[in-house]
């Protein structure tokens, strides 16, 4: 009975944790289609894993 | 500075992709030197006439980034000179500058340089806070 209630304790642990990490997927995608939206100066692979963009003044 | 650190360890490597947008917010002199880089970047070399701006920032909008100083850092480089001018004095990039800016202004960048790593802000924006956070978003390996 112990047994049986850990393993639905952990199952919905691991949904939940699903469920976030989508979510968290999400904003991040959106998040990086709004800075990344002109990519006229870009160094590096398309395909890179990371794309890091820095908004700079020459000042 | 964080650039060529990411340039060096992480952009040779192929790990990340490196992308360099416009927040000119101290004045025309910014906006100008921001239209030149466009104008530059016309000609094949964006990277190369940025990096001579930096080598020559001087005060705020004290002629350091007049329109003949911005051209004559185009020459230096063995840019063509007339095409330059051409571009420069037309304003044709401001739009784009502009954009930039506001894009900046729309994710609350304040102050630069403002780095975003897939899209996560990360301030502060020094070296160790910016390659902690590129570690992290590739899944903790290191350069």
């Amino acid at each position: 009975m112990y047994a049986k209630r850990s393993l639905l304790l952990l199952a919905f642990l691991a949904f939940a944790l699903a469920v976030a990490g989508c979510g968290r997927g999400a904003l991040l995608d959106a998040d990086r289609d709004a800075v990344g939206d002109a990519e006229r100066h870009a160094v590096g692979e398309a395909d890179a894993e990371v794309t890091v963009t820095a908004f700079d003044d020459f000042q | 500075m964080v650039k060529p650190v990411l340039l060096e360890e992480f952009v040779a490597t192929g790990k990340i992709r490196f992308v360099t947008r416009h927040y000119a917010f101290l004045g025309p002199e910014s906006t100008r030197a921001a239209e030149a880089s466009e104008c530059a970047a016309e000609q094949g070399a964006f990277e190369r006439y940025a990096n001579l701006l930096y080598a020559n920032q001087r005060g705020r909008n004290d002629g350091g980034f007049s329109d003949v100083m911005l051209t004559h850092i185009a020459e230096f480089i063995d840019l063509d000179a007339a095409d330059f001018e051409t571009c420069l004095t037309s304003g044709r990039h401001l739009t784009t500058v502009e954009q930039d800016v506001d894009d900046a202004i729309d994710l609350d960048v304040r102050g630069t340089p403002s780095v975003f790593v897939n899209g996560a802000y990360v301030t502060p924006a020094d070296v160790s806070t910016v390659v902690a956070a590129i570690e992290e978003a590739l899944g903790g390996s290191s350069p």
